[in-house]
């Protein structure tokens, strides 16, 4: 009854997730940043960070086996994308992959 | 630092980006494949050993090649010129590349190798590393190019 429903690897999940976080972490850093202090050395690297997370993200949503079509296009949406991702791939497999 | 983050970005480009491309080149040319009736005498090249020799370089060369991106990251942060376009185009498909590699190429040759792919797969394997090559060609041409660079070297 349980078969191994397909999809992404369990450690390609934690490695989006992890993506995600950082993703949301580094512009909260920079909105932040932007509303208090303003030092122009956070925003030099939190920004570039930032970028560059969300373009590992967008590239592992568009080229990673498993995961559907609809994952695909909402993974690619900036801060939430990867999150969304994740939360849909775990609650389908929770639902026994039949969702 | 800039010379040292330079060097390592280049020399990391020639030494694990280049066997990549030549092994993802190769790699259908050699695998062994079904013989659907049909066999030319390059087809005695092919051999399971070869295969995963060129297999394991695609693999281990890649990851390493994780390497050019980083000290190129940091090349242009220290440099203070990251926001600058060229620099922007080359990283958003060097991640294409990476991705390409990660996700497409070395999954479809393990499966190349664990089951004899037909010609039509083997023409699917070639077009990936060909695709990669051009990817890389195209980056190193920003690179020497740089259009948009403000900076004066």
């Amino acid at each position: 009854m349980n078969t191994q429903p397909t999809g992404p690897t369990r450690s390609l999940l934690t490695v989006v997730a992890v993506l995600a976080m950082l993703e949301l972490a580094s512009l909260t850093a920079l909105l932040v940043n932007l509303f208090t202090v303003h030092l122009r050395p956070i925003t030099q690297m939190t920004g570039p960070l930032h970028g560059v997370v969300y373009l590992t993200i967008v590239v592992i949503m568009i080229f990673a086996p498993g995961f559907r079509r609809l994952d695909r296009f909402l993974g690619v949406i900036p801060i939430v994308g990867g999150a969304l991702a994740v939360t849909r791939m775990i609650r389908a497999r929770n639902s026994g992959g039949q969702a | 630092m800039e010379a040292f983050l330079l060097v390592l970005h280049v020399v990391a480009g020639i030494l694990f980006v280049g066997p990549v491309a030549v092994a993802s080149s190769l790699f259908p040319r050699y695998v062994p494949k079904t013989d659907g009736g049909v066999s030319s005498p390059r087809d005695e090249d092919r051999s399971e050993r070869v295969a995963l020799a060129l297999h394991r370089v695609t693999r281990v060369y890649g990851v390493l090649g994780i390497v050019v991106p980083i000290a190129g990251i940091l090349l242009s942060l220290v440099q203070g010129r990251f926001g600058e376009i060229w620099i922007i185009i080359a990283m958003i498909i060097t991640a294409v590349a990476g991705g390409l590699l990660a996700f497409r190429i070395v999954p479809a040759q393990a499966a190349a190798i664990a089951s004899p792919p037909e010609r039509r797969q083997l023409g699917r394997l070639g077009t990936l590393a060909g695709v990669f090559n051009l990817i890389w060609a195209a980056v190193v041409i920003l690179m020497v190019v740089r259009p948009g660079s403000h900076y004066v070297s």
